[in-house]
């Protein structure tokens, strides 16, 4: 399990909330999720995901998103220093 | 492979899956391998009267936010007492049942519709049953219930069909996993070529 740093903004109800991501070239992914799969951390947020692989050489990891996004996307490449990590979780 | 009721109730209990609230095994909500959801209070109606004429959206732009859309375009409204959705009509709606498929369960599920509501004509996804495993799962927060469905629910029949919460509105059906997904494999994964991958189209669901 891992989690990815991301914007919150208001969903179509309120226990919904609207989530951007960034993927590793910059541009921006929107996917709605339930409120309770955004951790709050300081002033930052936090989207649970899972966590496919981590390229430390790259500095990118790869992700797979609770919800699909709005682009079709399910799984996304995104920049390491974006993700938290909660237990290693990847298989060695 | 399907789960059985007793396979899906064994689950529960072995907390391989969570759903909130769930109905007690061997009451109504059952079938032999499903289990009836119910419509939550608050829907979001698509009136193509409040659309621009000939409006086109395009999934692949960038910065395309589909909530931004429906937002924009659509009014919350409670259908606790009732809502009518005539022919033609999309209303976006949730189930009141949440569900947690942990990553680690290898269950997924699907919501499909129920007979009774598609003889009137009544849909309730669009060709996007699939619920992959990992939905709602927060694997930081245990105490974290789960999500609700999202339903696209569309009116096909040439009747007014009236929508009220906790009507049973679609049925969850739970599926094995089998085998192990690939995962952490470097050489299925590895980032290739330059270090920031090109935008590709969206894929459809």
């Amino acid at each position: 399990m891992a989690q990815l740093l991301c914007e919150v903004s208001e969903g179509l109800r309120p226990a919904e909330a609207t989530v951007k991501v960034h993927r590793l070239d910059g541009r921006a992914e929107f996917l709605p999720v339930d409120r309770g799969m955004v951790t709050k951390a300081g002033r930052k947020n936090y989207l649970a995901v899972g966590l496919i692989y981590l390229d430390e050489a790259q500095e990118a990891a790869l992700i797979e998103l609770p919800e699909e996004a709005d682009s079709g996307a399910n799984r996304l490449w995104v920049r390491r220093d974006h993700v938290r990590l909660l237990h290693e979780s990847l298989n060695s | 492979m399907i789960l059985s009721d007793r396979e899906i109730l064994a689950a529960l209990a072995r907390q391989a899956m969570f759903l909130t609230p769930c109905p007690p095994g061997g009451s109504l909500d059952w079938t032999s391998t499903a289990l009836d959801l119910t419509l939550d209070a608050e829907i979001r109606p698509w009136d193509a009267e409040q659309l621009p004429e000939n409006m086109l959206v395009d999934p692949c732009a960038a910065d395309f936010s589909t909530n931004e859309l429906i937002r924009r375009y659509t009014q919350p409204h409670d259908c606790t007492n009732g809502f009518a959705i005539p022919p033609k009509m999309l209303v976006l709606g949730w189930t009141a049942e949440k569900l947690k498929l942990p990553h680690t369960s290898k269950i997924a599920a699907r919501v499909e519709g129920k007979s009774s509501l598609a003889r009137l004509g009544l849909g309730i996804h669009v060709t996007a049953p699939t619920i992959h495993a990992g939905f709602g799962f927060d694997g930081r927060n245990p105490a974290y219930e789960g999500s609700p469905i999202r339903l696209e629910i569309w009116n096909f029949g040439p009747l007014h069909i009236k929508l009220t919460k906790g009507m049973p509105i679609c049925q969850l059906i739970f599926e094995e996993v089998h085998g192990t997904p690939e995962k952490g494999y470097a050489g299925q994964f590895r980032l290739q070529g330059p270090v920031a991958p090109r935008p590709r189209p969206a894929r459809r669901k």
